[in-house]
C-alpha cells in the first residue's frame, strides 16, 4: 500500500510537470503547442550534450538549456504560430511539424559528422544519489526530487501569475482576451511569453524527471500524448484541472498496473480519456459552457 | 668522371627504370583486379548494425591487407558496398528495406549479400529476394527468429542461397536454462520472477524458459510483461521483492530496461537479474546506470565480445576490434558479421568461384576454425552452436562486475565467476 501511494504520487507529479507548460500555453493563448514534446526532449540531449562534450557544470548546463527552450518557444510564435492565429488545425499541423522537424533531426546522421543522438547512451546525472528508508521502503532521492520540484514548479507558477505584472497580464488574456487588449494588454506578447514559459517549463520537466530514465527522441511522442491526455481530462487550458487530472492518470496507472500488470497502462490512459470526454467533454474541471450543453 | 664509374650507373639507372616498371605493372594488376562486391544490408540506426559493420569493415580491411580472396588463380580484393536498410527505426516497413537489398542487387551487381538485415521479419522476406535472384546471402547480424530455419527447412531447394551465421533464439534459451540450472545447483535458488517487453518475440522467448524452468524444477513466483518504452517499473520490482523470487529472468530489448535495472538496485530487490536485456549489452551501460548495473547478468550471443580464450583468435578478435574502433565489441552482429566475411572468403577460396551453386555447396562444407569457435552450418543452413569450440561456435554470458562484462557462462569461455549483490549476501 505504501509503495503504491509513493509511486502514485511520483507518477503523479511527473505528468504535472509534463503538462503544464502545454496547459499554460493553451490557457494562456488557446494556442495547441503540438512541438511540448519535442522541447522536452531537445533540453535532455542539449542537457547531456553540454555536459559530456563540452565540460560544462551540470547546472550551468541546465541553465543554457532552459534559456535557449525558452527562446525558441517565444522564436515558434514570432515566427509561424503569429500568422495562423485563430486557425486551429493550422496552428497544430505547424507546431507539430516544428516537432517533428526537432525530434528527426536529432535522429538524423552524417551531415557534417553529426552521428545522431541514437541508442540508450544518454542519460542525465541524478541531482544526488541516495536512497533512505520510509515504512520499509527504499527510495532514491531522484523521486522525491521530483516531488518537490513538481510542487516547487506549481507554487511559483501561482505566485508569478498572482504577484507579477506580466503573470497578471498572462491571467487576464486568458480570462477575457478582448476586455485584456482594451487595458492595453499586448495579446501577441503576452502569447509570445507564454510560449516562452511553457518551454522553459517543458525544459524544466524533462531536467528533473530524465535523471530517472535515458533520454531518447521517441519520448517526445510520448510526452506530447501524456500532456494532451492530462490537459483533455482535467479540461483544456485549466490549471487546476491539469493538477487533477495528473494524479487520476498517475493513481490509476499504478493501480492498474498493481491489478492487472503494466500492459494495461495505456488502455487506462485512452479509457480515461473517453469516459471523461462521454460524461464531462470539458473535463474535469473545464468550463467550456459549449461543450457541457451538448450533453 | 671515367667511363666504367659511368656505365656502372648507367647500369643501376636502368635496372632501376626497369625494376620500377616492373614493381608498378605488378601493383597495376593487383589493383587492377576485379573486386568481389559483397553487398552489405545494415541497419545504420541501430546499435546491431552500428557494431555488425564495424564488424565487416573490420574482416574486409584484414582480408584485403592480407592480399585479398583468391579465385580461382587470382587474388581478387574485397569492396564492401554498404546500405542503410534502416530496419529497427520505428516506422520502416519491410518493403522499404526489401527495396534496400534489390537495390544492392540490380543497381550495385553485388556478387553476394552479408550482414543483414537484423529484423526477423525483414531477413525472413528478403530470403525470397535471394532465391528470386540467385543470390548467395549470409545473415549474420540478428535475425534470431526460428522461422528462418523452419522456412529453409520447407523447401530446402528454393531457400538453398540463404545462409544464416548469427544465432538463433532457441539456442539462447537452451543457454539460458542451463545457465539457470547451474545456478540452481550451485546456490540453492529455486524461485523466479519473469519480466518481460510486450512484443511477440519476448512473450515467445518467455513462455519456452518458463516451461523448461518449471521442468527443471523452478517456480515461477510472478510475472511482469510491461510495454516497450515503459519508464517505471516500481510496481513489477515491488511485487518481485514481494513474491520472495531469487532470480528476476529479464527478456527484453528496449533501451528503458536500464531504468528496470537502475531501479532494481535502488530499491535493493533482492532477485539476481538474469536473462537477454539489450540495453545491459553495451559498453556503456555501466555509465548509463551509473554503475547501479551491477550483478547483471546478460548474454551478448557471441564469444569473442569479451577477452576469452576460447579460439587462438578470440583475443586477437577482441584486441583488433578495440584497436580498430576504439571500443570493445558490444554484442549481436559484432563477431558474426566479421566471421562471415571470412566465412565467404573460405568458400569462395575453396569454390574457386562466385557461381552461386558452387558457394553454396563449399558454404555447405564450412568447417572453419573462427572466433566463437569452429563455424558449421547445419542442413537448414544455420550456423551450429554449442559449448564445444572445436565443433560449434559458442555464446558468452556475462556478468557485470566493477564496470566490466565478466564472461560467466559457458564454462568454456569463463573468465570469472557469478558474484551476488550485498544486499542478496546471506550473512
Amino acid at each position: 500500500m505504501v509503495d503504491i501511494l509513493f509511486y502514485g504520487t511520483v507518477n503523479s507529479v511527473t505528468f504535472a510537470l509534463i503538462a503544464v507548460g502545454f496547459t499554460l500555453v493553451y490557457g494562456v493563448s488557446r494556442l495547441p503547442n503540438f512541438a511540448h514534446g519535442a522541447i522536452y526532449v531537445l533540453v535532455g540531449f542539449m542537457t547531456w550534450s553540454f555536459v559530456n562534450d563540452l565540460n560544462l557544470n551540470y547546472l550551468l548546463a541546465i541553465l543554457i538549456s532552459l534559456c535557449i527552450s525558452s527562446l525558441l518557444g517565444a522564436a515558434i510564435y514570432r515566427l509561424v504560430l503569429i500568422r495562423l492565429r485563430g486557425l486551429p488545425t493550422s496552428e497544430i499541423i505547424a507546431s507539430f511539424a516544428f516537432g517533428l522537424i526537432i525530434l528527426e533531426g536529432l535522429r538524423l546522421q552524417g551531415i557534417g559528422g553529426f552521428k545522431g543522438f541514437i541508442g540508450p547512451f544518454y542519460v542525465l546525472p541524478s541531482f544526488i544519489d541516495a536512497k533512505i528508508r520510509v515504512a520499509g521502503m527504499l527510495i532514491d532521492a531522484q523521486r522525491l526530487i521530483i516531488i518537490g520540484g513538481g510542487l516547487a514548479v506549481v507554487i511559483t507558477l501561482w505566485l508569478f501569475t498572482h504577484y507579477t505584472k506580466i503573470g497578471l497580464s498572462l491571467r487576464a488574456i486568458a480570462q477575457d482576451e478582448q476586455a485584456a487588449m482594451m487595458l492595453g494588454v499586448d495579446s501577441d506578447r503576452v502569447a509570445m511569453i507564454s510560449l516562452s514559459i511553457g518551454s522553459a517549463l517543458a525544459g524544466l520537466a524533462a531536467v528533473i524527471i530524465l535523471p530517472l530514465g535515458n533520454v531518447t527522441a521517441e519520448a517526445g511522442y510520448r510526452v506530447l500524448i501524456y500532456a494532451l491526455a492530462v490537459c483533455i481530462i482535467g479540461g483544456l487550458g485549466s490549471w487546476g484541472g491539469a493538477i487533477l487530472a495528473s494524479f487520476v492518470l498517475g493513481f490509476a496507472m499504478i493501480v492498474s498496473t498493481s491489478l492487472f500488470g503494466a500492459v494495461w497502462e495505456s488502455v487506462v490512459l485512452v479509457g480515461t480519456i473517453i469516459l471523461i470526454l462521454i460524461f464531462k467533454p470539458s473535463g474535469l474541471l473545464g468550463k467550456q459552457k459549449e461543450l457541457e450543453e451538448r450533453v | 668522371m671515367d667511363e666504367s664509374r659511368r656505365n656502372f650507373l648507367k647500369t643501376i639507372g636502368i635496372t632501376a627504370i626497369g625494376a620500377g616498371t616492373i614493381m608498378t605493372g605488378i601493383g597495376k594488376a593487383h589493383a587492377q583486379a576485379k573486386p568481389i562486391l559483397v553487398g552489405c544490408p545494415v541497419p545504420r540506426a541501430s546499435a546491431y548494425g552500428q557494431n555488425g559493420e564495424r564488424g565487416l569493415i573490420l574482416a574486409a580491411e584484414e582480408i584485403n591487407a592480407a592480399g585479398g580472396v583468391k579465385v580461382g588463380s587470382v587474388m581478387r580484393p574485397l569492396k564492401l558496398e554498404i546500405i542503410d536498410t534502416r530496419d529497427e527505426e520505428p516506422g520502416v516497413p519491410t518493403s522499404e528495406v526489401l527495396l534496400a537489398i534489390e537495390k544492392l542487387i540490380l543497381q550495385k551487381k553485388a556478387d553476394v549479400i552479408v550482414g543483414g538485415p537484423c529484423m526477423s521479419e525483414c531477413s525472413i522476406a528478403a530470403m525470397d529476394l535471394y532465391a528470386r535472384h540467385k543470390i548467395v546471402d549470409i545473415v549474420s547480424i540478428g535475425s534470431y527468429t526460428p522461422t528462418w530455419d523452419q522456412k529453409v527447412a520447407k523447401d530446402p531447394e528454393k531457400y538453398k542461397y540463404s545462409f544464416r551465421a548469427s544465432g538463433s533464439v532457441k539456442w539462447y534459451i537452451k543457454e539460458g536454462v542451463d545457465l539457470l540450472h547451474g545456478i540452481k545447483e550451485n546456490f540453492g535458488y529455486n524461485k523466479m520472477f519473469i519480466s518481460i517487453d510486450d512484443s511477440l518475440m519476448c512473450r515467445a522467448a518467455s513462455e519456452i524458459v518458463k516451461n523448461m524452468a518449471v521442468k527443471d524444477g523452478w517456480q515461477i513466483t510472478g510475472f511482469d510483461k510491461h510495454p516497450i518504452a515503459a519508464t517505471d517499473f516500481s510496481v513489477a520490482l515491488s511485487d518481485c521483492k514481494k513474491s520472495g523470487a531469487q532470480i528476476l529472468f529479464i527478456w527484453a530489448y528496449a533501451p528503458e530496461t536500464s531504468i528496470l535495472l537502475r531501479q532494481w538496485a535502488d530499491m535493493e530487490v533482492p532477485a539476481l537479474p538474469i536473462g537477454f536485456i539489450g540495453a545491459a549489452e553495451d559498453p556503456g551501460f555501466w555509465k548509463q546506470t551509473k554503475g547501479k548495473g551491477a550483478y547483471t547478468i546478460v548474454t551478448l550471443s557471441e564469444t569473442g565480445c569479451t577477452p576469452s580464450n576460447v579460439t587462438p583468435l578470440t583475443k586477437k578478435y577482441y584486441n583488433a576490434f578495440q584497436k580498430k574502433w576504439g571500443v570493445p565489441p558490444r554484442s549481436t552482429g559484432c563477431v558474426s558479421a566479421y566471421e562471415s566475411v571470412y566465412v565467404l572468403k573460405d568458400a569462395v577460396e575453396r569454390a574457386g568461384k562466385l557461381e552461386a551453386n558452387a558457394l553454396i555447396a563449399a558454404l555447405e562444407k564450412t568447417d572453419l576454425p573462427a572466433v566463437r569457435g569452429t563455424v558449421r552450418f547445419d542442413k537448414n543452413h544455420q550456423i551450429i552452436y554449442g559449448y564445444n569450440p572445436k565443433e560449434s561456435v559458442l555464446g558468452n554470458w556475462v556478468q557485470w562486475q566493477d564496470g566490466d562484462r565478466i564472461t560467466i557462462f559457458p564454462k568454456e569461455g569463463a573468465t570469472g565467476a557469478i558474484k551476488m549483490p550485498p544486499w542478496m549476501k546471506k550473512s
